[in-house]
């Protein structure tokens, strides 16, 4: 099952690619445009993953094989990734990061939950030292962000 | 006379002290990545792009080949002690390695392995060295068709080298190539497939890429994996001493290994695996005690370590020399020099020579950093596998989404390594290779630039770009090296039955 959601998937993105490579100027062979190299990768493609499909469907099905999708842990890991960005804009890097890696260990279950959010706090501290004030990365600031720095100026 | 001078001025460049330093550092954090199983050389040098935004660009790429090759060297650690591969270069020593610390010798077989690493770095240096100088002045003579030409067959080669699926690789690597069209056309500046969103006007950033499908993958599918970690035999220090006998069957099989290793490190693809596996092989076959591979024979051990380092020197070849990664590791350090405003090619050596001696002359130094600092602290080394997936998996994550940002503060950055870390997840769950995607990616755009340069220059003729001596060459010697292995597996099949059956 798992084999032919992917397969489609892949089908459907060689569709809509192929529909776009076309909407692009192709040219002559002498005078190649900007849509040639990407038409002929689209209508490989398009080609190669109706095949791999048909492949997949005709093919009795199995037990599956590999990982649950639906496990815990990764549906965790992959929630964090996207929610990140939008609390990074949001509440500036101090809240956003530890917010993000404290449900992380306590979704992995790290020790007691006293103990995850210290190890939330000293390293999301840690990693803004380290990142803004030693490589000098900017990072979305707000009034915490501007206290630590200001210690470290002093220090 | 001209390279022994070059190489002097690369050692005045390797040996300054913050050199020295991030070399050692390198070497250090990669003996600890190649000892984690999980997160391999590749995903940590992505993550750790960012700590060399503010290095000069030579301490970078000191850095990241002390990371590489550091990596290979602790993959033996715990393949030996723990029967657990760091990285996947080092399965193959797990079969004999493990048995000898069952046996007692594990101390010989760290040593051996250690040396014989030391060994096959030194004299793939020195064929890198070469190779490289010898590649790079011929290639002063490519134009758009040999170039284009070099990235399809490595391409080609790829796929087929990446082993599992032949389709699933044709597959990442068509989508790959898709995603590298992405962004404004180089040659007419129209915007392709952007949807109205500025920061893609400069294409996919390969970066996020490579890190969701290595690192944020590596991390979602080490989750999910039952922790099955075997006994750790401990090594005392006198323990590390091999026999004389020991030392005599080792010495052939590491200098085999580092020849083998080199040679199969020029190829695309995961090249330090692939050479593990034939050395392995080939000390078997010529070995006069065949039946004690598998129960602690030290030639499995000495053969296969030097070849995955040995590989590591040849997969530096087409890099510094053609400007063309064929590794996935490799396309990491192409997009560190990009980041330091640097475009690799054959020029590098002439244009910037304290950078392409320099990290030579940083492997010599390297190496023997690794073999001084991986034998007393083995215990330490083996130690670090046991640092609980609880605190380790976030820990990654959050040095990938720091990492990503910290490079372009991009906030779609983020979403690219979002989407492809939950994608790599998910395909590589069904033995989809990213390899060939990642690669494709930073080839892509070459290759595209290549063939319309080629076509407009002979007014659309496709014949004229495949016959020129130089590019009709490579694919001549692409050809054969296709078709020739192709060809004799058919007949061995057709001789021995048992083959095909």
């Amino acid at each position: 099952m798992k084999e032919r959601i992917v397969s489609l998937g892949i089908l459907v993105f060689a569709m809509v690619y192929t529909a776009g490579a076309i909407a692009l100027k192709v040219g002559t062979l002498a005078q190649p445009g900007a849509g040639q190299f990407p038409a002929a990768i689209a209508i490989t493609l398009l080609a190669i993953s109706a095949f791999h499909a048909w492949l997949t469907f005709r093919k009795t099905a199995e037990k599956e094989e590999g990982h649950s999708w639906t496990e815990l842990a990764p549906a965790g890991i992959a929630a964090a990734l996207v929610v990140y960005p939008i609390l990074l804009k949001t509440l500036s890097f101090l809240l956003s990061t530890f917010i993000v890696l404290f449900a992380l260990l306590l979704l992995l279950k790290f020790k007691t939950r006293k103990i995850s959010f210290l190890t939330a706090l000293v390293t999301t501290i840690l990693s803004f030292i380290i990142f803004s004030g030693l490589l000098g990365v900017v990072v979305p600031s707000g009034v915490m962000e501007q206290f630590i720095l200001k210690i470290l100026e002093l220090g | 006379m001209d390279i022994l001078h070059q190489l002097m001025m690369g050692f005045q460049v390797a040996a300054t002290p913050i050199n020295l330093l991030w070399a050692l550092i390198g070497a250090f954090v990669g003996t600890i990545v190649g000892v984690l199983p999980g997160i391999g050389p590749l995903g940590s040098m992505a993550i750790l792009l960012s700590f060399t935004l503010k290095m000069d660009a030579t301490t970078a790429m000191i850095f990241f080949a002390g990371i590489y090759y550091g990596a290979m060297y602790g993959g033996s650690t715990t393949s030996i002690l723990l029967n657990i591969p760091g990285e996947a270069a080092s399965v193959v020593t797990c079969i004999d390695g493990y048995k000898m610390a069952q046996k007692g010798r594990g101390g010989a077989a760290l040593t051996i392995s250690a040396v014989g690493s030391f060994v096959a770095g030194t004299l793939s240096i020195i064929g890198l060295m070469f190779a490289a100088s010898v590649l790079a002045d011929a290639a002063l003579k490519f134009g758009p068709p040999e170039f284009f030409a070099i990235g399809a067959i490595g391409l080609l080669f790829l796929v087929r080298l990446s082993g599992g699926s032949l389709i699933k690789n044709v597959i990442m690597l068509l989508l790959g190539l898709a995603l590298s069209t992405v962004g404004t056309d180089r040659l007419h500046g129209s915007a392709r497939f952007t949807f109205g969103i500025s920061d893609l006007g400069q294409g996919v950033e390969f970066l996020p890429v490579a890190m969701g499908l290595f690192g944020i993958a590596e991390v979602m599918l080490t989750a999910v994996e039952k922790e099955d970690m075997g006994e750790m035999i401990r090594i005392r220090m006198r323990d590390l001493l091999p026999t004389l006998a020991e030392w005599k069957r080792s010495i052939a099989p590491i200098f085999r290994g580092s020849l083998l290793g080199f040679f199969i490190g020029l190829l695309p693809g995961p090249s330090p695996v692939i050479s593990t596996f034939v050395s392995y092989m080939a000390e078997k076959k010529i070995s006069k005690h065949p039946e004690e591979f598998g129960e602690g024979a030290i030639e499995g051990v000495a053969g296969p370590e030097s070849a995955n380092n040995a590989a590591v020197g040849g997969a530096y070849v087409p890099l510094l020399a053609l400007g063309v990664p064929f590794t996935p590791a490799m396309a990491v350090v192409v997009g560190a020099l990009m980041l330091h405003g640097i475009t690799p090619g054959p020029m590098m050596m002439s244009e910037r020579p304290q950078l392409f001696w320099g990290v030579i002359a940083s492997m010599y130094l390297g190496n023997v950093m690794l073999l001084v600092l991986n034998l007393p602290m083995v215990q330490l080394f083996a130690q670090i596998t046991k640092v609980p997936k609880p605190i380790l998996l976030p820990l990654i994550t959050l040095l990938c989404l720091i990492g990503v940002y910290s490079v372009n503060s991009s906030y779609v950055d983020l979403y690219v390594l979002a989407l492809f870390g939950i994608l790599g997840f998910v395909l590589r769950d069904l033995g989809y290779s990213p390899a060939p995607l990642v690669l494709a990616l930073v080839i892509g755009p070459m290759m595209e630039t290549a063939l319309r340069e080629s076509l407009m220059i002979n007014q659309g003729a496709i014949a004229p770009m495949i016959f020129r001596p130089i590019a009709g060459t490579i694919y001549l010697a692409a050809a054969l090296g296709l078709i020739v292995p192709a060809v004799l597996t058919a007949v061995h099949r057709k001789k021995d039955p048992a083959l095909a059956a």
